[in-house]
């Protein structure tokens, strides 16, 4: 029983923690028309105004990233399920490599990516501080962890159904086109899903890369600060910045929990 | 012709196939060539971290990293274990949905949000300090943990606590005998992957711990400045030392997450050979 008491305690005490984040957020925001704020141009570098300009900028760059890493991910699990189909030992090997090498992407601090990226793209490749240095970064870690959800969700469904496959005698391509990938698609879904979130919330990697630009983005070559940029440098770089701090993180907040409500839904379909 | 579109294909998915592999190996060239010169790696080991005075000493922020990452972790490992004993063995199934959907929610909230949050709540009782940064780095880590340990619980552990409750053993019993000895290699392995990305956190520590090294060492009422903190807030004014220093810092950090996450690894292929055996 005492046990019993002590689990319960330990899991509300969680959730109350979950609880008053949104509602410390909404609070410490402070009173103010959020239309206003979610399309009006920021002010005085973001201590007023709104955050239309930086929403655009996120939808950009996190789509971009996320196209970039769709076809990414796509490539590296065609070429290691090709590799493994094949009957040579070294294509084993390489696949097996190739799936090493992205779990070590996909558990790479994001921070990390964000120094490499901005040493490879940013100074070799002379982007400097861009949205394309902050687009292709973005794509750096979004990438492996795309590869791998979508990997992970093939493998579930071809362990599943690949023995009754071969056993009513369809060839590979129909095993696969017509079955496997229809049946992983919610964990597909599930993975990229996961993926837009991470980008939205990444602050590290693009604080380095992308900058921190208010102004809505003439070109990539230009400097701009998604939502999570935008919150993070109020607070530590622009003195007073606190409050619209606050409103930024509240909208992340509805933002990704937004994303992760489909979420919910999906991994209940899969785990059934 | 046939042979030729053959050819070209095979190498063009070949090659875009790599890219994601490969770009994970040119980052760990970048960092490791990145610390340059080797006359500058004797300054890391300076005992201070002082860019404007020329010292490097990387020795107190690694001190720093582990210390919040293991404040953070040795009570979000507990809380969220037993919180997903209860999602797992008792809580009721309308409880359990609510339950995980939040911590679904909490799972992928925003490394500013939370650091928001703790500069809301934490930082005025707790000061700018390594404390308030194991506070933020603790709301970072312990949602997915939990939800990591219940699915593990879920699928190693269940069958044999219903085996357990047939013979009668009581809630202790069960825990100790039964869960804890199905469950522990997957756990200790949630938990290594669970102290690597405590280590990475860097924007919602930053947020909170002041970022300076005032005493040495850092202790939990000092301000503090972690490795991942170091390179977030020196790599945009960062000359040539001052940068080797901040790669080396990179490098030190890529090596410890490296080093938990091949141990998860390592324990999680154990306990499922163990399991198939």
């Amino acid at each position: 029983m005492t046990l019993r008491i002590i689990c319960a305690t330990s899991h509300w005490l969680l959730l109350v923690l979950g609880i008053s984040i949104g509602i410390f957020m909404f609070v410490n925001a402070g009173d103010r028309n959020w239309f206003t704020f979610i399309v009006a141009q920021p002010l005085e570098l973001g201590l007023s105004g709104g955050i239309g300009p930086v929403l655009v900028n996120t939808a950009i760059v996190v789509g971009i990233a996320l196209a970039i890493s769709v076809m990414t991910a796509v490539a590296s699990i065609t070429l290691i399920l090709s590799m493994e189909r094949s009957a040579s030992r070294i294509a084993h090997h390489i696949a097996a490599l190739t799936r090493g090498l992205l779990s070590i992407g996909a558990s790479t601090p994001r921070l990390l990516v964000g120094i490499g990226a901005a040493t490879v793209f940013g100074n070799w490749f002379g982007l400097g501080i861009t949205a394309l240095c902050g687009i292709l970064s973005l794509a750096c870690i979004l990438g492996p962890i795309m590869a791998n959800g979508l990997i992970h969700a093939l493998d579930q469904q071809k362990d599943r159904l690949m023995p009754t496959c071969i056993a009513l005698g369809l060839s590979m391509s129909q095993t696969w086109l017509r079955y496997i990938a229809p049946a992983a698609l919610p964990g597909l879904l599930a993975t990229s899903i996961q993926c837009v979130g991470r980008g939205l919330g990444d602050a590290a990697a693009l604080y380095l890369t992308s900058g921190t630009a208010l102004a809505i983005l003439g070109s990539i070559d230009q400097p701009a600060a998604t939502l999570a940029v935008y919150a993070y440098s109020l607070v530590l770089d622009v003195a007073g910045g606190i409050k619209n701090a606050y409103a930024a993180g509240f909208v992340l907040l509805i933002l990704t929990a937004t994303l992760q409500t489909p979420l919910i839904y999906l991994n209940k379909d899969t785990s059934t | 012709m046939n042979n030729i579109t053959g050819t070209i294909w095979a190498v063009v998915k070949t090659t875009a196939g790599l890219i994601l592999p490969v770009s994970s190996v040119i980052l760990f060239i970048v960092l490791v060539t990145g610390v340059s010169d080797a006359q500058h790696i004797g300054l890391l080991a300076s005992e201070y971290w002082n860019p404007a005075r020329g010292e490097y000493g990387l020795v107190w922020l690694m001190f720093s990293s582990v210390h919040i990452a293991l404040v953070a972790c040795i009570p979000g490992l507990f809380i969220g274990t037993l919180s997903a004993i209860h999602l797992c063995f008792y809580a009721g199934a309308r409880s359990r949905a609510i339950g995980q959907s939040i911590l679904g929610i909490l799972a992928s909230i925003p490394s500013v949000v939370a650091g928001l949050f703790t500069l809301a709540v934490f930082t005025p009782l707790l000061g700018f300090t390594a404390l308030s940064g194991a506070v933020a780095v603790f709301l970072m880590v312990t949602p997915p943990y939990t939800l990591i340990a219940q699915s593990v619980l879920h699928s190693v552990a269940l069958q044999p606590v219903l085996s357990a409750r047939m013979l009668g053993y009581t809630d202790i019993q069960l825990l100790r005998y039964v869960v804890l000895r199905a469950a522990a290699k997957h756990l200790v392995s949630a938990g290594c992957l669970t102290l690597a990305r405590a280590l990475g956190e860097a924007t919602a520590v930053s947020m909170v711990v002041g970022n300076t090294l005032f005493n040495i060492p850092p202790l939990l009422d000092d301000s503090a400045l972690t490795l991942a903190g170091a390179i977030l807030r020196g790599h945009k004014e960062a000359l040539q030392t001052h940068m080797d220093a901040l790669y080396a810092a990179g490098v030190i950090l890529m090596l410890m997450v490296m080093t938990l996450a091949l141990t998860a690894h390592f324990l999680f292929r154990r306990s499922n050979k163990g399991e198939r055996r």
